[in-house]
């Protein structure tokens, strides 16, 4: 069991897991066309006041960009299946050798009818949150907050994608962005008109 | 009797608060109309007007002149004894007292929910009615007008060691146990689209929102159960549980489901045990409305009824047209019981409304 303290956020409550250990598959960003390689997995297990109880982990692969991707959904209602085949949080390298995480959110498609990754809205992130998310996320340990524009120069038309950039391998601020944008709003039903 | 302030939204503090107002104003209004009529040589004034009303064959149900309801009652009579002995006495007075027996009454049958907004409201009334003769309930009422403003914007810095317990009249706590009692009963049973605070029942099924069909565990549907009621049953729990899925019914058919990460009571597989009674249940909402003869208007935001409702209304504003007056004020609880605010006895409740019908937001859920 980890030290580190359990994180409550809105109606979720994240337990840190394991140590790191090491993992053999595929990174999902690469699974059509890589193969398997060995990592190290941390785990963390997101639980809800609507009965969910998922583990998720964070990836470092040796020869791949790290990522957050659902482990095991041992738990839950019918909707948090939405979450245990999509929602992969992938990480890239920030220019100044951090971690830059892109803050997609799951969110409703009625014309799909179920969830799927949407850019960001940080207005609807604080709305479901019930409070602000930027400033939790620097907070919790967060370098910066805001668009890849404004905090990694970017100026390719990703440049207005949500993001923040955090230390690598800072796991705390990594399970608050993944609940938040993934469990949290599913909960949340997030897209879906009233 | 202390002049107690609210300090944050405790439920308990607040009903003390109302009941204790009500108790020190009739109190009040007491002594001063005895000392009034005691100049005038008619120190046996209450039994004169007993004695009047009853020849009238007027109802008086009224045993002591420390009885709010009798003076709010007695002052707005036509032909009233009072009347002229209250300064500055006009039409809003009357309104103003009107108003206040409704809400007390409200009070009384445990249908006023002691919240802020509510406190604010009737301590409005209060200030209305005392300010004239110069109560000192009025100055009360001014002080926790201003005090639940704090409260509300945030302004107010509660002490950070809760003043002595003030001492509390038999009546005040009578109060609190009735709503206590009535709290309970309604957390039971919560109104539609209100949390759920009991244990999960125990069946588990679900609402399928494609189907608008129920399943049991095995994928079996289970509709059939509800006979002519299924489509009804599935259109209130989509209602308020849009996304569908998994819904757990209790032996009498309250249903619930986690709506927003919230257990929340969704409707009642069946029909809810009192659709054939007339009884008003849950707390008032703090706002007026009044039927217009062929609308609902919200007197706070002058918006209509059927301008603002998400479904069809025709039907519910043919019925109110049929069973009440043009200009008549009405009411409605968390649960929707829409009526006709009385001072006196059990209000009836003449439909039972729905967030679909009714304003948007106003309703849980």
């Amino acid at each position: 069991m980890s030290e580190k303290a359990n994180i409550s956020v809105s109606k979720c409550e994240i337990e840190f897991l394991d140590d790191p250990k090491p993992y053999r598959g595929r990174p999902v960003g690469d699974r059509k066309e890589g193969i398997d390689q060995t990592g190290t997995l941390t785990t963390f297990r997101i639980t809800s006041s609507d009965e969910m109880n998922l583990i998720a982990g964070l990836i470092e692969w040796e020869s791949a960009e790290p990522e957050v991707v659902p482990i095991d959904l041992i738990s839950g209602l019918n909707k948090h299946n939405e979450l245990k085949n999509r929602g992969r949080m992938s990480i890239k390298h920030s220019r100044d050798g951090n971690w830059l995480v892109v803050l997609s959110v799951m969110k409703y498609n009625p014309s799909k009818q179920y969830f799927t990754l949407h850019g960001g809205v940080l207005e609807d992130i604080d709305d479901y949150l019930g409070h602000s998310f930027k400033d939790f996320l620097m907070g919790a340990g967060a370098l910066r907050f805001g668009t890849r524009g404004e905090i990694d120069g970017e100026t390719s038309r990703t440049e207005s994608q949500l993001a923040v950039v955090i230390k690598p391998g800072d796991i705390e601020t990594l399970a608050i962005a993944y609940t938040v944008t993934r469990p949290l709003a599913v909960i949340n039903d997030y897209g879906l008109a009233e | 009797m202390s002049f107690v302030l609210p300090v944050d939204e405790n439920e308990v503090t607040i009903l003390g608060i109302m009941a204790s107002m009500e108790i020190s104003a009739a109190n009040e209004f007491s002594d001063y109309l005895n000392n009034q009529f005691g100049s005038a040589g008619q120190p046996d004034w209450f039994e004169e007007i007993r004695n009047l009303r009853r020849s009238q064959g007027a109802p008086f149900n009224y045993n002591s002149a420390k009885d709010l309801r009798f003076v709010l009652n007695e002052a707005t009579q036509h032909d009233s004894q009072i009347w002229h002995l209250i300064p500055n006495m006009n039409q809003m007075w009357v309104n103003a007292a009107d108003n206040l027996r409704k809400k007390l009454n409200q009070l009384h049958h445990q249908q006023l929910r002691p919240d802020l907004q509510t406190l604010f409201q009737i301590s409005s009334l209060f200030q209305q009615v005392t300010e004239g003769p110069g109560l000192e309930v009025a100055s009360w009422a001014r002080a926790v007008k201003s005090r639940v403003q704090s409260i509300l914007s945030g302004t107010f810095q509660p002490p950070a060691v809760p003043g002595p317990e003030p001492d509390k009249p038999q009546a005040v706590i009578e109060v609190e146990r009735e709503y206590e009692e009535a709290r309970k009963e309604i957390e039971k049973r919560p109104p539609w689209g209100a949390r759920w605070t009991g244990p999960k029942p125990e069946r588990e099924l679900t609402v399928d929102r494609h189907t608008r069909d129920i399943y049991d565990a095995n994928g079996v549907s289970v509709k059939h159960e509800l006979g002519e009621l299924g489509d009804q049953v599935t259109a209130m729990w989509l209602r308020y549980f849009p996304l569908g899925g998994e819904v757990w019914v209790a032996d009498d058919g309250a249903t619930m489901a986690f709506i927003k990460g919230t257990p929340t009571m969704v409707g009642w597989f069946g029909p809810a045990p009192d659709e054939d009674k007339d009884n008003v249940r849950g707390f008032v909402l703090p706002r007026e409305y009044e039927f217009t003869g062929s609308d609902v208007i919200d007197l706070e935001t002058r918006s209509l009824l059927s301008k603002n409702a998400g479904e069809p209304i025709a039907d519910h504003l043919a019925l109110l047209a049929n069973q009440i007056q043009e200009g008549s004020m009405l009411n409605i609880t968390d649960y929707g019981d829409l009526f006709v605010p009385v001072s006196e006895g059990e209000p009836k409740r003449i439909t039972r409304m729905h967030k679909g019908i009714w304003f948007p937001g106003q309703l849980p859920g």
